[in-house]
């Protein structure tokens, strides 16, 4: 190549690189005219996942387009894997988080949340012919923010059950934390990176069962795989487990995060959750609808 | 306030630390038997290379085709996630092992490091000079004579230093076991960042631990290495004038 041909081709690179920051800044534009990038899974059925087209669906891409209408903000979301998303997010990467997360003490010391748009219950699910199919209290609501002698007993019961055995969680999930705390050593915890790999494992009998969100469990236990599941002893809400799902911000981000709070208690107060939820979860999974049942529950 | 959160740094990392060198049992333990699995079935695949039959050598052919031929976390997931979606696998009599996730790693590695051990072996076997074999032969020494006195003994000294690299290289492979649930080095790290949002310093962590493991491997093989040089013999000194 001459030397005329390399500066021309450099000018050429300049140029471009200038065309491509400057088309960068032009979208994303400034302050409140910025597009905002939301962070999710896309692997998270019905909560969010990817469509076979490469879209992303579920409740959340549906309550996030919701919401930015409401605000008059542009939002795109991008899906990643959960390991790297609070990194994403500290790093500027993504602007917010819409991935079922929930609200938990050690979470609210990294991540600025919002109140929470959705609650839903932890239920144990395992083989209809295993023996923990039989365990006790089955459909019983253990509230773990509010310890009493039934949750004591309760808790005794769940501990005595999942003695010795097996139990899959979604690595670094609120139930992790939860099973870590209540059974301590009693159990044994096996970690998956995704559902779907925890799923597998417990439908061909290396695990003995799973602790999952209700939501995400009732429309697979509907499929044909989720046939030979089945969800077994009690149902599990607070205390570990937090106190919701919420949208994550960065600590520092108030403006934006008082913005979407607000969006987020109109949409519960004008029903709007708890349309979303009936049409993907099949159940209302408003913060309204769990704190009635928790209290019947008492 | 610094003060307090340089403690509680400290405090992390110890905890971390501590964490991670709990698992270095796990790591160490798939690393060894899969190291003596693979290199008895490396021995064996050179012995079925070397056979008069044509099918024995077309096996041992094969074998190390396909295991060298592809990735070994794809052989690590067949192993794991495959099997185990058949039926006769799952109701047969080796389930109890291939439901462990241990197992399903030592088998994964074990079967693609014995690939390349057989050749590091051919490799020693090809480049004992035939010389030495025909005069072994004119000694009128026998087949099992002739493999002990001056096959096996050159071929290990040859083999070494590519069969120390192979070791090394399964060292650090064994991290790939983290991906089906396997609690190994690797697998207690990535635990610690999904629970503390905290990379760099656990991944440092793990990687140094992972030095230490390589460090006295290399420290071990150097010395095997140097008892097995003939040159510097602790012997009467026949072979140190070279």
């Amino acid at each position: 190549m001459t030397a005329f041909g390399i500066r021309a081709g450099l000018a050429c690179v300049a140029a471009l690189a200038t065309a491509v920051l400057g088309g960068c800044r032009d979208e994303e534009g400034k302050g409140a005219d910025r597009v905002l990038v939301v962070g999710t899974e896309g692997l998270y059925p019905p909560w969010n996942y990817t469509r076979p087209d490469g879209q992303l669906a579920g409740f959340e891409p549906d309550y996030v387009r919701i919401l930015c209408a409401r605000l008059h903000r542009r939002c795109r979301m991008v899906a990643m894997d959960w390991d790297g998303m609070v990194g994403a997010l500290q790093t500027g990467k993504i602007d917010l988080i819409a991935d079922s997360v929930q609200v938990t003490p050690e979470r609210s010391q990294v991540l600025g949340f919002t109140r929470p748009y959705a609650m839903t219950t932890g239920v144990f699910v395992t083989l209809r012919d295993h023996r923990l199919a039989g365990m006790a209290d089955k459909g019983a609501m253990m509230d773990f923010d509010r310890p009493g002698p039934a949750l004591t007993a309760m808790t005794g019961r769940l501990k005595g059950s999942l003695a010795g055995k097996v139990i899959g969680v979604e690595i670094s999930g609120a139930f992790d934390n939860f099973l870590n705390q209540t059974l301590g050593s009693g159990a044994s915890i096996r970690y998956y990176h995704t559902m779907g790999e925890r799923d597998l494992d417990l439908l061909n009998g290396r695990i003995d069962a799973t602790l999952e969100d209700e939501a995400y469990m009732r429309p697979l236990l509907a499929t044909r795989d989720g046939a030979a599941l089945t969800m077994a002893g009690p149902r599990v809400i607070g205390g570990a487990m937090g106190g919701g799902e919420a949208l994550a911000f960065r600590p520092g981000d108030t403006a934006l995060r008082s913005a979407f709070d607000g969006a987020i208690a109109a949409t519960i107060a004008d029903g709007t959750v708890r349309r979303l939820g009936l049409k993907w979860f099949r159940m209302d999974a408003s913060p309204a609808q769990a704190a009635a049942e928790r209290k019947g529950a008492r | 306030m610094g003060g307090a959160a340089m403690n509680a740094d400290v405090t992390f990392l110890a905890d971390t630390a501590l964490a991670i060198v709990r698992a270095v049992p796990v790591t160490l333990g798939l690393f060894v038997a899969s190291a003596i699995g693979a290199s008895l079935l490396g021995g064996g695949l050179v012995a079925a290379l070397t056979a008069g039959l044509a099918p024995v050598r077309g096996i041992a052919r094969g074998w190390i085709f396909l295991f060298r031929g592809t990735p070994l976390l794809l052989q690590i997931f067949m192993v794991y996630y495959g099997l185990a979606a058949l039926g006769p696998v799952r109701q047969g009599p080796f389930w109890p092992a291939f439901r462990d996730p241990l197992f399903c790693a030592g088998l994964a590695m074990t079967c693609c490091c014995s690939a390349y051990i057989a050749e590091v072996l051919r490799g020693a076997l090809a480049a004992i000079p035939a010389g030495q074999i025909e005069a072994a032969l004119a000694c009128g020494m026998g087949r099992v004579t002739r493999l002990r006195l001056i096959v096996l003994p050159q071929m290990l000294r040859l083999a070494l230093p590519a069969y120390g690299n192979e070791l090394v290289m399964m060292v650090k492979s064994t991290s790939l076991a983290s991906t089906i649930t396997v609690l190994d080095v690797t697998g207690v790290a990535q635990q610690v960042i999904a629970h503390s949002y905290r990379t760099l310093d656990v991944f440092c962590l793990a990687a140094g631990v992972y030095l230490g493991l390589t460090g006295a491997l290399t420290a071990l093989l150097r010395w095997a290495e140097r008892r097995l040089d003939p040159t510097v013999s602790d012997g009467a000194g026949e072979g140190a004038s070279r």
